[in-house]
């Protein structure tokens, strides 16, 4: 019974549940289809130029960090509105000070020698120095001889007659003799005439002859007659030393009457003639002595030619060395002067330099050497000489104290120092400037010199180069080519106070986004061609010199009185080959080069701070013609790798952009895009081979001012198909590739307020799959 | 982060809204024998089924008290466009949802009018504590109940949307996208009184051919209801798209216009938001709107109440003798939820009625910064641009129903036979009659296995099934439903758990 109730239950159960309808659902499996169909845009109007807040939308939008303040719009005339692209770049090269020329003057030694002591008389007083009467020189002493007696022929010999002359000499001692005379002047009034009288001077303590004897003679012309005042001249040997001076008179006669009235024999004078001395020992008075001297400039970088040539110093020294003084004299004044040093452009103001009083110098003594401050001071130096003299006075010894009179005075005692002039700078100068070449800018001293000497600047040395980038054309230059502007310019703007002619000889070089490298050059003919022969050695690109026709040179104007002028200098197309430059669209500029100052080495005047601050300016009209101009950039496309691929539940069937636009830039363009695989294998193109280009025209300009006229509507389609969709997501990037016309392939401007007015609409079509296999 | 914060928040808000409002309470044992139980089931369930039955003991082995620890959890999900027979048909079978294929399908889901609509229920029902007495005349019992309900609808042509996309053929003309959603959620304290009435013929009843005797039950069960959340969101549109030509790229025009209540603190924060917006165009939704549902408890109150009538007969069949000696045959009535919850803290509506023309005029605007700022711009300057205003106090009736029922307990097999019928149709209530058949066979007295049916309402034909082990002294089974396919009327699931029911 239990086991039938449980029968009956499942029997129950199983009606129940069969006669359920009950179904399981299945597995899902299908695919959805959906379209996706949205305007993007309406009518938005891109203006070529402008943003900022408030601003309408731009194409280039200047309030953006790379293109802020590269743009200036002409305001005004027939260009109104015109976009110029501009850049300007200061250059600092500091001061072209090194342009200053140098000058170095040598040290000279000045030794003021006391020299050949030169004796005149030995007397100071009027009065004859000694005398004898008759009888000393006869012996027959007329007391006791009358007056007609007869005296026969004879001499002295036996007893020559000596006269002291030492008494009356003063405070001289002695003297050794170099060369020369004295000339002993006597009077013969004993009344009789002198056949021959020999005269040897001599040391009267010794009695010892000094130099040779004179002799009164007939035969010398100066017999000594009755009566006759005759001179005989006593020669010396060098070295004779002369002290203790005495006479001595050998007289011979012939038979003479012994006069009434005899008078004496006197020595009047004695007197050197030609007499000098290597050393005196005397009481002297003040002795003053001079010297001239001189020294020289290196005249390598600037000549002094003419009296009124000059340099004015911002710095300098003198110094003046120790002055030694070796006399037994004290030097009371000691008076240097430089009559080409002054104060002032006035030739009184000239630099002296005195030693007396409390700087007297002391006899065998010196004195502390000094140096001068020359700063301010001029220097006129005709010649390139600088003259300085050199006078002493010295103490007189006869005002001495007694016991200290008398001095011993050799002709090589001396006063002597040295003479320098350091450190020259000059502020200013005026003269015949020798050619200065400066380099413009910092001088990496790596680069080394030329084989010429001359220093090294590389334009792409980041040390030396002056480096202007427009970074707004950075990425541009290298992803377009073929477009010509019209035009532009290249100007370098600067303010000097050079008066000097000066030229710069540069490297201006453009290097696009691509690195290729355009050098601003001159114009055969022109003022800003380069020739070989200009002083261009050691101006470099990558380490090799640079050719003259990779050069520019261009002259400053001067400054006509030492202020601070501006100006500028324009390379255009008539001068250079600024459009070529320019077409390239250089994302920077390099800039290096030197300035040769005074290239003719005229008479010219020159003064710091030799000031030379120039700006480049690029000014880029967008005036430009395109005839299939190219625009090339790849972008990444690594993003669309989560587009759906094959196989994937969702798969993108098509996919469309409608791109309406009133195109009012006279630029128009035809797209392609290529999708590269990561190996740069094309995936697909769009468009694809055979389908319509992806178009836009350019609008019409004005055939006067080539300003856009007529705005260019139209449509263009950029789609893509199923398999195309299927295949995106391998692409790693994009190949965007542009053929850019002009208006008619002709040149064309381009206002800030030109713009493109284009709506966006995009249409997809989506399956995704759900479930299934 | 804040975007998603705010959307969690949403979320939270309509889903804590989300636990009512199936028309009949139900547990493990009515989800597995059908649905019914009007006359079966006893314990703390029946407060809500009906309180007379806290005086049965439907298997006759159970002792008087019962505890429930969690005491029961219920979910319930289905709507019509829970379409299996559309499923079938287009979405398993590989087929490109486009074209006729595409049309056909929405026919067939839909209808042919646009503006036809179908809908998603979901429900919860969680008996967190319960507990019953069962004495010999009297019971009683407290029980707690949180319900949520949530129903979304869309109509046809939201679907269009989901299935054409933005198709300048297919909206070329405006189409209505429509679609709501509401959300009710609150608590039940429950407390079931029941008695047994006096029988007025004693004696002449029991002479009765097979019966041998009769007890008439009586019970009522007033409960407090607490609103925990609720939203009523009421959208309406047209979506009309134009394609490109050479006149421009084409518009997508979204006029639409809804309405929402909201209370409590996200009240607030979305009339602080309107109100922000009248001075300040820049304010965001997402910058005043930040719920967390700290206010949850406080926003309603209600009053309720279940009543319910049952007979039960000790009969005797000997025809079925043989399924067992006990024989019980019960028949009841009960009319339950009545009553109803108002939400009453801070009520707003919030409208808004305008229309998205999207056509690509972007200003003055970068095209970058346009979209940038485009789904800002439709969060807050389209579709969050509303007003709010003070509401009345919403008031939601309880999906109130009147059931009659009957169950036959033959020994361990028991049968049920119920009738339903909703005084409204808020969620899966309807005044749509339905019926359902239920048995359970008690192997080895502790396994019930049960099975049942429903038929009628608003839905289709659901088939249950439920089992567990169900001792004297424990309970823990589990139930489930499921409607079977119907092009009409879709599909339900529903699942039971009887929780931790102890008895002692």
């Amino acid at each position: 019974m239990r086991n039938f109730k449980l029968l009956l239950v499942w029997i129950f159960t199983v009606v129940l549940v069969t006669n359920c309808d009950i179904s399981t659902p299945g597995k899902p499996d299908f695919t959805t289809s959906h379209s996706v169909e949205a305007p993007l845009l309406l009518n938005k109007t891109l203006q070529f130029l402008g943003g900022g807040e408030g601003a309408p939308e731009a194409l280039l939008d200047t309030t953006k960090s790379d293109f802020d303040s590269l743009f200036t719009v002409t305001e005004g005339g027939i260009d109104d509105g015109l976009i110029t692209l501009s850049r300007t770049e200061e250059f600092d090269f500091g001061d072209l000070n090194d342009a200053i020329p140098e000058i170095g003057i040598d040290p000279t030694s000045f030794n003021s020698q006391v020299g050949e002591i030169e004796i005149g008389s030995f007397s100071s007083g009027d009065g004859d120095l000694g005398s004898v009467d008759i009888e000393e020189v006869t012996g027959s002493d007329p007391d006791f001889v009358p007056a007609g007696t007869p005296i026969p022929s004879g001499d002295n010999s036996a007893n020559p007659v000596e006269i002291n002359i030492g008494a009356n000499t003063d405070f001289f001692v002695s003297a050794t003799i170099k060369r020369g005379t004295i000339d002993i002047q006597v009077t013969n009034n004993l009344g009789f005439d002198f056949r021959v009288a020999q005269v040897q001077l001599i040391d009267t303590t010794t009695k010892a002859g000094i130099g040779s004897f004179a002799e009164f003679s007939p035969a010398n012309g100066n017999q000594l007659v009755d009566g006759a005042i005759e001179v005989a001249s006593v020669a010396f040997n060098a070295g004779d030393k002369i002290q203790n001076l005495g006479v001595q008179l050998t007289i011979f006669w012939d038979a003479f009457t012994f006069p009434a009235n005899p008078g004496l024999l006197a020595v009047n004078s004695v007197e050197g003639n030609g007499l000098t001395a290597s050393e005196v020992e005397a009481a002297v008075t003040e002795q003053d002595f001079s010297t001239a001297s001189v020294t020289s400039f290196d005249a390598t970088e600037f000549q002094f030619t003419s009296e009124d040539h000059f340099v004015q110093l911002e710095s300098g020294i003198i110094e003046l060395g120790e002055i030694r003084n070796s006399l037994d004299l004290s030097v009371e004044r000691l008076v240097i002067s430089f009559p080409g040093i002054r104060s002032s452009e006035n030739e009184a103001d000239s630099l002296r330099l005195e030693y007396s009083g409390d700087t007297e110098i002391s006899r065998k003594g010196s004195a502390p050497a000094r140096q001068i401050d020359l700063t301010g001071y001029y220097i006129f130096a005709n010649g390139n000489q600088i003259n300085y003299n050199i006078q002493a006075i010295t103490e007189n010894t006869q005002n001495a104290p007694v016991g200290d009179q008398t001095r011993v005075i050799n002709e090589i005692d001396s006063v002597s120092s040295s003479v320098a002039i350091n450190n020259l700078k000059i502020s200013r100068a005026f003269g015949e400037i020798q050619s200065q070449t400066t380099l413009l800018g910092d001088d990496d001293p790596n680069n080394g010199t030329t084989t010429s000497g001359n220093a090294i600047v590389d334009a792409y040395n980041e040390t030396e180069v002056s480096l202007t980038e427009i970074d707004g054309l950075d990425e541009l230059s290298s992803e377009i080519d073929g477009i010509e502007f019209a035009g532009a310019s290249l100007s370098i703007a600067y303010t000097s106070n050079i008066g000097v002619p000066t030229t710069i000889y540069a490297a201006i070089l453009g290097v696009d986004g691509e690195g290729e490298e355009i050098f601003l050059k001159g114009v055969v003919g022109t003022d800003k061609e380069v020739q070989a022969t200009d002083p261009i050695d050691g101006i470099y690109a990558n380490g090799v010199q640079l050719r003259a026709d990779q050069l520019i040179k261009f002259t400053l104007d001067t400054s006509p009185d030492g202020s601070v002028i501006t100006s500028s200098v324009t390379f255009d197309q008539d001068n250079t080959n600024v459009l070529e430059f320019l077409n390239n669209l250089p994302s920077e500029i390099r800039f290096v080069g030197k300035s040769v100052i005074n290239q003719s080495n005229g008479e010219a005047t020159i003064a710091t701070p030799l000031e030379f601050d120039p700006s480049i300016l690029v000014d880029l009209p967008i005036y430009f013609s395109a005839a299939s101009a190219t625009y090339e950039t790849t972008v990444d496309g690594s993003g669309l790798d989560g587009l759906p691929k094959e196989g994937d539940d969702t798969d993108v069937t098509s996919g469309e952009l409608v791109i309406t636009y009133e195109n009012g830039l006279p630029l128009g363009f035809i797209l392609n895009f290529d999708f590269l695989d990561d190996l740069g294998n094309s995936i697909t193109t769009v468009p694809l081979p055979g389908d319509d280009p992806v178009q836009l025209s350019a609008a019409q300009v004005d055939g006067t001012s080539r300003f856009v006229t007529t705005a260019m509507p139209g449509q263009l389609i950029i789609a893509l198909n199923d398999s195309q969709l299927d295949q995106l997501s391998r692409t790693d990037s994009v190949a965007v590739s542009a053929t850019l016309d002009s208006f008619s392939q002709e040149a064309v401007k381009i206002k800030d307020t030109d713009s493109i007015t284009i709506s966006i609409s995009a249409k997809a079509s989506v399956r995704t799959n759900v479930g299934g296999n | 982060m804040k975007k998603l914060k705010l959307i969690f928040t949403v979320f939270l808000a309509l889903s804590a809204a989300s636990v009512v409002a199936q028309s009949r309470h139900f547990n493990s044992a009515t989800i597995g024998m059908g649905g019914g139980g009007t006359a079966y089931v006893d314990g703390y369930h029946a407060n809500f089924i009906n309180p007379a039955n806290l005086m049965i003991n439907n298997t006759g082995r159970k002792p008087q008290r019962t505890i429930g620890l969690l005491g029961g959890l219920g979910v319930r999900a289905g709507g019509t466009m829970l379409n299996q027979s559309v499923y079938d048909t287009y979405f398993t079978k590989g087929l490109i949802l486009e074209g006729q294929t595409r049309s056909d399908m929405l026919e067939a889901w839909f209808g042919s009018d646009v503006n036809n609509t179908r809908n998603v229920v979901v429900g919860l029902n969680i008996v967190p504590f319960g507990f019953s007495n069962r004495g010999k005349n009297t019971a009683f019992s407290l029980a707690t109940r949180v319900r949520t309900i949530e129903e979304f609808d869309v109509n046809k042509g939201f679907m269009e949307l989901a299935f054409y996309g933005l198709d300048s053929d297919h909206f070329s003309n405006p189409v209505p996208v429509d679609f709501t959603n509401t959300v009710l959620s609150y608590t039940e304290v429950s407390l079931g009184f029941a008695m047994a009435l006096p029988i007025p013929l004693t004696g002449l009843i029991e002479k009765l051919p097979f019966i041998n005797g009769i007890n008439i039950y009586a019970g009522a069960a007033p409960k407090y209801i607490v609103g925990l959340q609720s939203t009523e969101l009421d959208f309406n549109s047209t979506l009309q798209i134009t394609g490109a030509d050479q006149n421009g790229p084409g518009t997508i025009t979204h006029d639409f216009n809804y309405s929402m209540f909201v209370y409590g603190d996200l009240a607030t924060q979305m009339s602080d938001y309107s109100r922000a917006r009248q001075t300040n165009d820049k304010a965001k939704l997402g910058d005043y709107v930040d719920y967390d549902g700290s206010d949850i408890g406080t926003l309603g109150t209600g009053f309720g109440l279940d009543l319910g009538v049952t007979a039960e007969i000790d009969v005797s069949l000997p025809a079925l003798g043989f399924l067992g000696k006990r024989q019980v045959l019960r028949v009841s009535m009960s009319a339950t939820d009545l009553g109803s919850v108002s939400f009453k803290e801070n009520p707003k509506e919030v409208r808004a009625n305008s229309v998205f023309n999207f056509d690509g005029d972007i200003g003055d605007e970068s095209f970058g910064d346009y979209f940038d700022t485009l789904s800002d711009s439709l969060q807050n300057d389209i579709y969050g641009g509303f007003e709010t205003r003070d509401a009345p106090e919403r008031k939601y009736d309880l999906p109130g129903m009147y059931n009659f029922g009957a169950s036959l307990t033959l020994g361990k097999l028991t049968a049920t036979a119920d009738y339903g019928v909703g005084f409204n149709d808020l969620g899966y209530n309807t005044k749509i009659s339905y019926v359902t058949l239920g048995a359970e066979y008690r192997l080895l007295n502790f396994i019930p296995i049960r099975v049942g049916t429903r038929r009628g309402g608003d839905y289709s034909a659901a088939y249950s099934a439920g089992l567990g082990v169900d001792f004297r002294f424990l309970e823990l089974t589990l139930g489930a439903s499921t409607v079977s396919s119907d092009s009409d009327k879709g599909t339900t699931l529903a699942f039971a758990w009887s929780g931790l029911v102890f008895r002692f």
